[in-house]
C-alpha cells in the first residue's frame, strides 16, 4: 500500500466518522422533543392511576402461606348502608325482580304486585313474617286469588338488608307507609325462631292462630 | 466481554476505511480472505438456518389448515369431525403450531443467521444450534399428535405437555443460545448492534418465562396470573423482541443507510427491557388477583407507549423519503408492513389494557383480532421478509419468480387486512350487546356471525398464500445453483471493523 | 379458607420474578455503560451495513439522493437481481 492510497483511506474513514454520510445527521438525530412530552404525560398518568386503583396494595394475598388466615375487616363483608331504601331497592331488583317484576305490578295470576297491597303496607310484622320464612298457599291480593309458593330469605339476608326491601316497598311508587327498622326485623326473627315452614295467610291474618 | 477492549480500540486500527475502487473491478467477486467475511459467516450458520426454516414452513402449512378448519366451525359447528378434529383441539393444535412451530423456529433461523452478521463472526458451535432446532421441532411435532389426541395441559399457550414437550422445548432452544452466546463472546466487533440487544436478550428471557409458566407448583385460580404472565411476555419479550430486532436490521440494510436514529433505538430497547414484564396482569382485569398487581399492569402497560413511539418513529423516519423502495425490494414491503403492524397491535394493546375499554372487549371477538395483528401482521409479516431476504443469501442462488411473491404478498395482506376488520368489529358488537341486561345473551353470539363467516374467507385467503409462498421456497430449494460466479453482495466488507477480523 | 396444603402463592412468584428481570436489566444496562456500549453511537449505526449496502445504486433514490450517496461512498455500483431481497 502507498502513501497515497493510505491517505486515501485515512481520509474515507474519517469521512465515515465524523463527515455527515449520505444524508445530513443520519443515524444521530435526536429522539424529537415531543416524545419527552409523551413521557412525562405518561409518567404523570401512571402516577395518577396508581393512586387511584392501587388499592391498598395489600399483600396479604401474597403472604397467605405465613399466617393463619386473617379476618376481613366487618366493614368489608357488610358495607353499612347509607340509606335503608336504597339498600332495599338495590336487593329488590336482585331477588323480588324475577318475580314481582319491575314496577313491582306482579304476574296476573302467578306472581301478586307489592304496590298497594294490603299486605306490604300493612302490618309491618306481618310483611317481615313474609319475607324471613315465606308464603304459601292460597291468598287474596289486591282482590285476586294466588295459589303459589314464595322463598323465604331468613338465611339470605341479615336484618339490614331485610329492614331495607321492606322500607323500600312501604315507601315505593304510590306505597306511603312508615319505614321497618332493622331492630323490627331482629325482633321478629327471634320471634319465630322455630318457624321452618312458610306461612300460610290466614296465619297470618287469625289472631286466634300463632301470628301477629 | 470486557469493556478495555472496546476502549482500547484506537480510531486507525478499529476501522478499515473501504478503499475505493473502480466500479467494475469491485463488482467481481472479492476472493481475499478478509472479503470474504459474510461468505464465511453465511456459510458458517447454514445447516442450522435450513433446517429452521424448513421445520417452520411445514408448521406453517400445518397450522394453516388447524387454523381454517377451526375457523369454519365456529360459523359452521355442524362440520365438527371426529373427536381429534374438534374446535377445541383444533384450535389448540393451531395457536402452538403457528406460536412454537411457525413463529418461533422461524425466528430461531433469523436469530441464527443475523447474530453471526452483526458480530462479524463465524457462528460457533453450529451443530449444537442445528441439534438444538432438530430438537425443538421434533417434540413440537409430536406435540400436536398429543393435543389432537384430546391431552393437553389445559392452560391457554401453556398446553405443551410438562415433561414430554415443554423440557425438549427448553433444552432444544437452550442449545441454540448457547451456541449464539459462545458466537457474542468470540466477536469481532466490541460493540452490540441493537439487533443483537433485543434478539440474545429475547434469548435468554423466553426460558426464564417458559420455564415460569409452566412450572408444575401453580394451583387454583391464581395460576391464572402465572398463565398470562407467561402468554403476554412470550408475545412481548419473544416473538415482538426478535421480530423488532429483524427489521431493526433489514430496514437499513435495504436502504443502505443507518437508522434514523440510534439512540432512540437504544431508548426503545431499555424500557422494553426495564418495564415489559409487568404487563402482564392485564389479561385478568376482574379476575382473583390483587386489584394493586392489575392496576400496576394496566399502568406499565400504558408506559409501554415510549418504546413503541421510540421504534415507531425510528422506523418510520429511516423509511421516510424513500417509500418507493417497497416496489423494488419484496423483503422490504413485508418487513415495513410488519413495523407498521407492531406500532398498530402495541397501540391497541395500550387502549384494550384500559379497564373501560376491557370491559367491553374481554371475552370477545376483539380479542382474537388484536391477537393477529400481533402474531401475524407484525411478527409473521417481518418474518416473511427475513425468508426472502436470507434465504437466497443461504442458499446461494436467487427466488425463482416475481410473480410468486406478489401473489403470496397479497394474498396475506389483504387476508389479514379482512380477518382484523371482521373479528374487530364483530367482538365490538359482542362486547356491547353482552353488557347490555336487555339483549338476550343469543344475540350477542348471532352478532359475530357475520364476522366470522368472513374470517373463513379470510382465513382461505391467508392459506393459499401459505402454500404460494411453501412452493415458492420449494422451487428455490430444487434450483440448481447458477452457473456464474455468485452475485457480488454475498460477499461484502462491512464498512465498521476490527482490523484483521 | 383451608389452611392445611398452604399453596405458595403465584402472584407472590411473578413478584420475585418480575423483579429479577428488573434488576438483570440493570446489571446489563450498567454492564452496557461501563462498557460503552452506550456510546459512540455513528458508528454502532453503521454495524449492520457493508460497503456495498451504501455503494450500490439505489434506483428508487431521488437525484438527490444518489448525489449524496454518490459523493459520500464514491461511484455507484450496478445492483444484481436479488440485491434487496426476493426476485425482481
Ligand atoms: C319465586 C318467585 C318469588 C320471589 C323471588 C319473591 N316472591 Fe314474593 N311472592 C311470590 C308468590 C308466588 C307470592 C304469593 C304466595 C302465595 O300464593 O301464597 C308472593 C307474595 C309476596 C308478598 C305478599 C303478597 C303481596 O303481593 O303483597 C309480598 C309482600 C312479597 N311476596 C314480597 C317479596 C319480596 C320483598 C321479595 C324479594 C325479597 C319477593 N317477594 C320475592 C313469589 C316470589
Amino acid at each position: 500500500m502507498t502513501d497515497r492510497d493510505l491517505d486515501r483511506d485515512v481520509e474515507r474513514m474519517h469521512r465515515l466518522l465524523y463527515r455527515e454520510p449520505a444524508d445530513p445527521g443520519e443515524g444521530r438525530e435526536p429522539a424529537p422533543w415531543w416524545l419527552w412530552v409523551l413521557v412525562a404525560i405518561t409518567l404523570f398518568w401512571g402516577g395518577w392511576y396508581l393512586g387511584r386503583y392501587g388499592g391498598t396494595f395489600d399483600a396479604s394475598a401474597h403472604l397467605a402461606f405465613a399466617g393463619p388466615p386473617r379476618e376481613l375487616p366487618d366493614e368489608r363483608v357488610a358495607p353499612p348502608p347509607e340509606d335503608l331504601v336504597e339498600l332495599g331497592g338495590s336487593l329488590y331488583v336482585r331477588h323480588c325482580q324475577t318475580c314481582h317484576q319491575a314496577e313491582g305490578e306482579g304476574v296476573p295470576g302467578v306472581f301478586p304486585p307489592v304496590v298497594q297491597t294490603e299486605w306490604v303496607v300493612g302490618s309491618p310484622d306481618v310483611l317481615i313474617r313474609i319475607l324471613l320464612q315465606g308464603l304459601e298457599g292460597p291468598i287474596e291480593v289486591a282482590g285476586e286469588l294466588y295459589t303459589g309458593f314464595m322463598p323465604g330469605w331468613e338465611a339470605l339476608l341479615t336484618d339490614e338488608e331485610l329492614a331495607g326491601v321492606a322500607t323500600f316497598l312501604r315507601q315505593w311508587q304510590e306505597n306511603d307507609a312508615p319505614p321497618v327498622a332493622p331492630e323490627d326485623v331482629a325482633r321478629v326473627r327471634a320471634e319465630t325462631a322455630d318457624r321452618v315452614e312458610p306461612w300460610t295467610a290466614p296465619e297470618l291474618t287469625d289472631p286466634l292462630e300463632d301470628g301477629p | 466481554m470486557s469493556g478495555g477492549e472496546a476502549r482500547a480500540v484506537g480510531v486507525g486500527s478499529a476501522l478499515t476505511a473501504p478503499a475505493p475502487r473502480p466500479a467494475e473491478e469491485a463488482s467481481r467477486l472479492p476472493t481475499s480472505e478478509e472479503r470474504e467475511l459474510r461468505l464465511r459467516v453465511d456459510r458458517s450458520s447454514r445447516r442450522p438456518v435450513l433446517v429452521a426454516f424448513g421445520c417452520s414452513l411445514v408448521a406453517l402449512l400445518l397450522g394453516s389448515v388447524f387454523g381454517l378448519t377451526a375457523s369454519v366451525q365456529m360459523h359452521s359447528p355442524e362440520l365438527a369431525g371426529p373427536g381429534w378434529l374438534t374446535f377445541g383441539r383444533v384450535r389448540t393444535a393451531h395457536l402452538n403450531a403457528m406460536v412454537y412451530g411457525w413463529a418461533s423456529l422461524a425466528m430461531l433461523g433469523v436469530s441464527l443467521w443475523m447474530i453471526p452478521r452483526l458480530v462479524h463472526q463465524e457462528l460457533k458451535w453450529a451443530r449444537l444450534a442445528e441439534f438444538g432446532v432438530w430438537i425443538w421441532a421434533l417434540a413440537l411435532g409430536y406435540q400436536l399428535v398429543r393435543i389432537l389426541g384430546g391431552i393437553p395441559s389445559g392452560m391457554e399457550w401453556l398446553e405443551i405437555g410438562l415433561y414430554t414437550g415443554d423440557t425438549f422445548l427448553t433444552v432444544g432452544g437452550g442449545m441454540v443460545g448457547v451456541a449464539l452466546l459462545r458466537t457474542l463472546l468470540a466477536r469481532a466487533v466490541p460493540h452490540l448492534y441493537v439487533s443483537v440487544w433485543y434478539i440474545m436478550a429475547a434469548l435468554i428471557w423466553f426460558p426464564i418465562i417458559f420455564i415460569t409458566g409452566n412450572w408444575p407448583a401453580w394451583a387454583g385460580a391464581e395460576s391464572a396470573a402465572v398463565n398470562w404472565f407467561y402468554a403476554h411476555n412470550a408475545l412481548g419479550l419473544w416473538l415482538t423482541a426478535i421480530n423488532v430486532g429483524a427489521a431493526y436490521y433489514l430496514i437499513p440494510k435495504v436502504l443502505g443507510r443507518p437508522v434514523y436514529s440510534y439512540q432512540l433505538s437504544l431508548v426503545g430497547f431499555w424500557t422494553l427491557g426495564f418495564f415489559y414484564s409487568l404487563n402482564g396482569m392485564h389479561h385478568v382485569i376482574g379476575g382473583p388477583m390483587p386489584t394493586w398487581m392489575i392496576t400496576t399492569s394496566i399502568t406499565a402497560s400504558v408506559l409501554m407507549v415510549i418504546p413503541v413511539a421510540a421504534v415507531a418513529i425510528n422506523h418510520h423516519m429511516t423509511v421516510v423519503g424513500r417509500f418507493a423502495a417497497l416496489r423494488y425490494s419484496p423483503t422490504l414491503r413485508f418487513v415495513v408492513l410488519g413495523a407498521m403492524a407492531y406500532t398498530a397491535v402495541s397501540l391497541q394493546g395500550i387502549f384494550t389494557a384500559l379497564r373501560e375499554v376491557n370491559r367491553i372487549t374481554h371475552f370477545t371477538q376483539w380479542t382474537v383480532g388484536h391477537a393477529h395483528v400481533g402474531v401475524y401482521a407484525f411478527a409473521t409479516l417481518i418474518l416473511f421478509g427475513s425468508i426472502y431476504y436470507i434465504l437466497p443469501r443461504v442458499l446461494r442462488r436467487e427466488w425463482p419468480s416475481a410473480r410468486l411473491i406478489s401473489w403470496h404478498f397479497w394474498l396475506v395482506l389483504l387476508g389479514i387486512a379482512l380477518y382484523v376488520t371482521a373479528l374487530t368489529v364483530a367482538g365490538v358488537f359482542q362486547g356491547l350487546y353482552l353488557m347490555d341486561p336487555a339483549v338476550p345473551f343469543r344475540a350477542s353470539v348471532d352478532v359475530t356471525l357475520a364476522g366470522l363467516q368472513a374470517r373463513s374467507v379470510a382465513a382461505v385467503m391467508l392459506t393459499a398464500g401459505h402454500v404460494v409462498f411453501a412452493w415458492h421456497v420449494w422451487r428455490l430449494w430444487r434450483r440448481p445453483t447458477p452457473e456464474r460466479e455468485l452475485a457480488p453482495f454475498h460477499a461484502l466488507r462491512p464498512v465498521v471493523r476490527e482490523a484483521g477480523s | 379458607m383451608a389452611v392445611e396444603g398452604l399453596v405458595f402463592p403465584s402472584t407472590l412468584v411473578l413478584l420475585i420474578v418480575v423483579l429479577a428481570f428488573m434488576a438483570g436489566a440493570l446489571v446489563f444496562f450498567i454492564w452496557a455503560a461501563r462498557a460503552g456500549q452506550l456510546g459512540d453511537l455513528d458508528r454502532q449505526a453503521m454495524l449492520p451495513l457493508d460497503e456495498r449496502d451504501l455503494r450500490v445504486s439505489h434506483p428508487w433514490e431521488t437525484a438527490e439522493q444518489a448525489e449524496a450517496r454518490r459523493e459520500a461512498w464514491g461511484e455507484p455500483l450496478p445492483p444484481e437481481p436479488g440485491e434487496w431481497g426476493g426476485a425482481e
